[in-house]
């Protein structure tokens, strides 16, 4: 029983959770282009499948199939190992994510909320491995730009994390979802909603902040030298960001796996279908920005954050820090 | 030889062979990701052992903050390989063996009563636990926190006052 | 081993049909404007012949007076030239000996005053046989820098006082002038001479170099310790191949040197060796995004030179034309400009192409084409519209404000936009003009000119329409003046399409255009211009000609030099492009990188016409 439990069963729920999420950073693809396309009055993939449905798989198979090409001068170790370090991370966040009732990924550690901030933290190792390793001047640009900028909107993203935390009262994900909450709460976060996403969308690297790949001044960035199935290794990395952190807003704002007003509360296996749906609909508001907000400039960018998203985020948790003590 | 045995031999050598690998990687950038690599086995060593927090706090700052500074470091200043022992000065391996006796002996003197006294109890266990490290820092050690945080602000400040460009128009 | 290229054959007409006076030297201006007067009392002897040519303003001056020349046109206040606008050159090595000069070279000036709406060509014959040498003008007018260059690069006249004379379309070890009339077509030796038999073919590509092998070329004034960028040729916002070297400090910008000639197509050369209306086709292709621009140019300055009239029909249909063009132009400048600079920029994109596609329908609909179009012909325009094309423009017309209004809340009302180009690129009112900007580039530094109200052509007099200016002479400006441009073209087409004429689409004049089908069976004079106009093609007048419109871009000038044949004997391009992104080390310094690429889109090149 000791191995099954230490050893048998994460391993077949971490294999289940990674199955789903290269599924769907798959089908990221497929419903990012379709709905850019619609934004751009395009019309999209249509030529691989029904509604172009086969064409992650092509793309999949494209990648795979594509010559490996490793810069002379580059470092070869660390240049291969970055696009796993970027991964990875990606991955491993999810261990602590309630996706039913009563069920986390892979366990209810009472340190939840910690670990989302340690793995963001780690998150970075990959595009600043990948760019310095490159040796290339638009990579190391890239990476300067992204290790920066991730570490500066780490700030305030945990200074908000740690809003909800002091709301919350424990550090655990699953009892965040499972512990009601008053309505003057749902209010007061959701009017942090936008500011957070806006460190998340930092966070990830997605447009408007995809700075570090700015394919407009860098070429690609930090990716620029990588090809193949290790630049889709790092275009993984980002689509299962996305999925990851819209699940972790779905959890943290919207109340998880579970439905409004406690509606069918008792159906377990309803928890994933109904996460899914809300990760859905944060997914379309990544891309729905994407095709509309203009990028700034990396020094706007870090102002942004230094002289805008820091101060409130601080002012935020003091706010919070008076309501939990007083309405609590 | 139970599973979490297993577990933490594997983890051990892990931990050894990378702490190893920052002695002798002759990249710069290839010992700190040793190092990294060694801060993240000892978080899973804090997690085994139950304190939680620590584990989190120890990627926070070590894996997420400090090595990535190092990282930064070295790709700005240059990262050519380290050349053999003929680069060194004289006195240094002596002085590196001599800092690492005096540290195992600390190590030695601080654990001696704990490596052949009992084994921790549930109370230690528990004070891995975030609400005990916090009720310990901000009740027992309030005050070394209060000038750990403002000794951090003296230090913030004295870095902006370093990197600030002087105006065009000042001298 | 060295694969030749076979040695052009002459063109030849029969002995007996050779017309002695072929070739001939340009003549001599004849008469006095008042500007003449002055120069001529102010230097005298040094004037070598001042007066009025083809309708233009033109001094021949000898070399030695040229920078004072060049210094009292621009500082005289009653002559006030403010700007050079293009300098090229001629090698009159294949021309008679003339009466007065017998330099083999001459450069030729244009000069422009702004405030007075006045254009002066002057000409200067180098010194020097054939390794001439002629004082730079670019002390005064620092517009000079690059066209000398590419002077000196093209035709071999060295500059004297020139602050960075190295090659600038040519590669560095080019050991030939190619627009020198000695310099044969064909017969050059090709560099790529490896077939798939040579052994070394197997390893071509897979040599691996080591760094230091390439010993690192640095443009003047570059620091080594810095970071060196290289933008380009392959980047995906240089707008083409249009190499930038960049130094940088961390993110900031000390020096951008721009490298040309990626894409030098010698348009020039070629044009020497077509007969003029087969060079029409050509001009398409230098500013593919204006074609019409470069034709309606090309074929204004060969009809200074033929003096002839064009028909009213023509006219408005050419004006059509390059309005529409100036439209498309402009919204693919936009489209390109969004993207480069934000993320929307792809939802842009489609959404001006869009628009801009129902303008490419429509001069398929007149020519066949949609981006090589060839449609304005020496003498008027290839055919009539199309009896359903002005009903479409009516649509399109009817459609467009509003597009341009739903830009506008895209972009001018972010904020993100506004932060982008806010300050960046800022260029002042007297560099713009002492940098011989053209276009959008002079009118966002706060210069009240536009070609087509001040210098009319095409009958753009006829026309109300607002030139908008914007003194903040930043990106945003600018791109707030070509938004404006879009609009105001829109009310030349109303106009346009309201005063319509019915008539001849093309001049009747049988000495330019061909004479229509049915006309060649029952008259043998058509017959006989058509087989003239065919085989030998249409001869101009000796002579030499400027003329500049308003392109898209900025002023777009076509200088012909003809000595009486059916081929012009020089031509040269003056490309907006090409003058304009001059101003890029300037606009750069001081900037992030980003902003070179706010700066590139905010001058709005075209690699084809920058390296022509």
């Amino acid at each position: 029983m000791d191995w099954i439990n230490l050893l048998l069963l994460p391993v077949l729920r971490s294999v289940a959770l990674i199955v789903v999420l290269l599924t769907g950073f798959a089908y990221l693809t497929w419903y990012e282009r379709k709905l850019l396309a619609r934004f751009q009055v395009r019309i999209g993939p249509n030529r691989a499948g029904p509604y172009g449905l086969l064409q992650p798989i092509a793309d999949a198979v494209k990648a795979v199939f594509k010559e490996e090409i490793v810069p002379n001068m580059a470092d070869k170790a660390v240049y291969m190992l970055a696009p796993a370090l970027a991964l990875i991370p990606a991955l491993i966040i999810w261990a602590v994510i309630p996706v039913a009732k009563g069920v986390p990924a892979i366990a209810d550690v009472n340190i939840g909320f910690l670990w989302i901030l340690a793995i963001a933290g780690i998150e970075s190792y990959g595009i600043i491995l990948a760019g310095w390793s490159s040796n290339n001047n638009y990579s190391l640009l890239g990476a300067l730009r992204s290790s920066a900028q991730m570490i500066s909107y780490e700030l305030p993203l945990g200074v908000f994390l740690v809003s909800i935390l002091m709301l919350a009262g424990g550090f655990s994900l699953v009892s965040l979802v499972e512990t009601p909450r008053a309505w003057w709460e749902w209010i007061w976060l959701w009017l942090m909603f936008p500011l957070f996403f806006i460190c998340i969308l930092a966070e990830t690297n997605r447009s408007p902040f995809d700075l570090p790949e700015t394919e407009n001044e860098l070429v690609a960035g930090f990716q620029t030298e990588y090809g193949g199935i290790k630049f889709a290794l790092f275009f993984m990395a980002e689509y299962i960001n996305m999925i990851t952190t819209s699940a972790i807003m779905a959890t943290l704002f919207f109340g998880g796996y579970r439905l409004p007003f406690g509606l069918l509360g008792d159906v377990i296996w309803l928890g994933p279908f109904v996460l899914a749906a809300k990760v859905i609909i944060l997914l379309f508001l990544f891309i729905w920005v994407r095709a509309s907000v203009g990028r700034p400039r990396y020094d706007q960018l870090m102002q942004f954050n230094w002289k805008f998203l820091l101060p409130v985020a601080l002012g935020y948790m003091i706010i919070t820090t008076l309501l939990t003590v007083f309405l609590k | 030889m139970s599973a979490s045995l297993v577990f933490f031999i594997v983890v051990a050598a892990v931990s050894l062979t990378s702490a190893l690998g920052v002695v002798t990687s002759r990249w710069p950038i290839h010992s700190a990701l040793f190092m990294l690599v060694n801060f993240i086995t000892l978080a899973v060593f804090y997690v085994t052992l139950g304190a939680q927090f620590l584990a989190a706090a120890q990627v926070i700052i070590y894996a997420g903050g400090i090595v990535i500074l190092i990282l930064f470091v070295v790709m700005l200043i240059g990262s050519e390989k380290i050349g053999g022992p003929s680069g060194h000065r004289l006195w240094t391996p002596y002085a590196g063996v001599a800092l690492g006796v005096l540290m195992l002996a600390t190590m030695i003197y601080t654990f001696a009563s704990s490596l052949f006294g009992a084994p921790g109890t549930a109370d230690a266990i528990e004070a891995g636990h975030p609400k005990a490290v916090g009720m310990t820092l901000f009740t027992q050690y309030i005050l070394p926190i209060e000038m750990a945080a403002v000794l951090l602000l003296v230090a913030l400040i004295g870095a902006l006052l370093l990197a600030r460009q002087p105006k065009a128009g000042a001298q | 081993m060295l694969n030749v290229s076979p040695r052009r054959r002459e063109y030849e007409t029969l002995p007996s049909l050779n017309n002695p006076a072929i070739p001939a030297r340009a003549p001599l201006p004849q008469g006095e404007t008042d500007d003449t007067k002055r120069i001529v009392e102010r230097f005298g002897d040094a004037v070598i012949a001042a007066g009025l040519h083809n309708d233009q303003q033109m001094v021949y001056i000898r070399p030695d007076q040229l920078v004072d020349l060049a210094n009292f046109l621009k500082t005289e206040e009653k002559l006030a030239y403010e700007a050079l606008v293009d300098v090229s050159s001629v090698d009159c090595s294949k021309l008679p000996a003339g009466e007065t000069i017998d330099a083999r070279f001459h450069t030729v000036y244009q000069l422009r005053s702004y405030t007075r709406k006045r254009h002066l060509t002057v000409v200067c014959p180098a010194d020097g046989g054939s390794q001439p040498v002629v004082p730079s003008l670019a002390p005064v007018f620092e517009g000079a820098v690059w066209p000398e260059r590419e002077v000196y690069d093209l035709m071999g006249v060295g500059f004297s006082g020139h602050p960075d004379l190295r090659r600038i379309l040519m590669p560095e070890n080019w050991p030939n002038h190619p627009l020198r009339k000695d310099m044969p077509l064909g017969g050059e030796p090709v560099p790529f001479t490896l077939t798939w038999e040579d052994p070394e073919f197997e390893t071509l590509g897979k040599q691996v170099l080591p760094a230091e092998s390439v010993a690192p070329v640095l443009p003047p004034g570059m620091n080594r310790e810095r970071m060196i960028v290289n933008m380009g040729p392959h980047h995906p916002s240089t707008h083409g191949v249009l190499r930038l070297v960049v130094e940088l400090d961390g993110e900031d910008v000390i020096h951008v040197d721009p490298d040309l000639g990626y894409l030098h197509s010698g348009f020039e050369k070629t044009g020497e060796n077509k007969r003029y209306k087969d060079f029409v086709y050509y001009t398409d292709r230098m500013d593919y995004l204006s074609a019409m621009n470069n034709n309606l140019g090309y074929v204004l300055a060969v009809e200074k030179l033929l003096g002839v009239e064009i028909p009213e029909r023509a006219q408005v249909i050419r004006v059509i034309m390059s309005e529409l063009q100036r439209i498309a132009s402009h919204l693919f400048w936009l489209s390109t400009h969004v993207l480069d600079i934000s993320g929307t920029g792809m939802s842009l994109l489609m959404y001006a192409t869009r628009e801009r596609e129902r303008i490419l329908d429509l001069f398929e609909m007149v020519a066949g084409a949609r981006l090589t179009i060839s449609y304005i012909r020496i003498g008027g325009v290839w055919k009539d519209l199309p009896p359903a094309f002005l009903s479409h423009l009516q649509d399109l017309v009817d459609l467009l404000p509003g597009k341009f209004d739903e830009y506008e809340t895209m972009l001018t009302a972010g904020p993100l936009w506004q932060e982008r180009l806010e300050g960046i690129g800022r260029l002042s009112r007297e560099e713009a003009i002492n940098m011989g900007l053209t276009g959008p580039m002079l009118r966002g530094s706060g210069v009240d000119w536009d070609l087509r109200r001040d210098m009319p052509y095409s009958g753009y007099e006829n026309y109300d329409f607002d030139v908008p200016v914007s003194t903040d002479g930043d990106c945003y400006g600018r791109y707030i003046i070509r938004m404006e441009e879009m609009r105001q073209s829109v009310r030349i087409l109303k106009q346009a399409m309201a005063n319509l004429p019915d008539g001849l689409y093309r001049t009747d004049n049988r000495k330019v255009s061909l004479p229509p089908r049915a006309e060649l069976d029952v008259s043998m004079e058509a017959l006989i211009h058509h087989f003239k106009l065919m085989t030998e093609g249409l001869q101009v007048p000796p002579g030499m000609a400027y003329h500049g419109i308003e392109a898209s871009k900025g002023e777009l000038g076509f200088y012909v030099y003809s000595d009486g044949s059916a081929v012009p004997y020089r031509l040269h391009v003056r490309g907006p492009s090409f003058n304009n992104l001059y101003a890029i080390s300037k606009m750069c310094r001081g900037h992030m990188l980003s902003d070179i690429v706010a700066n590139i889109g905010s001058i709005d090149i075209v690699l084809g016409e920058v390296d022509r």
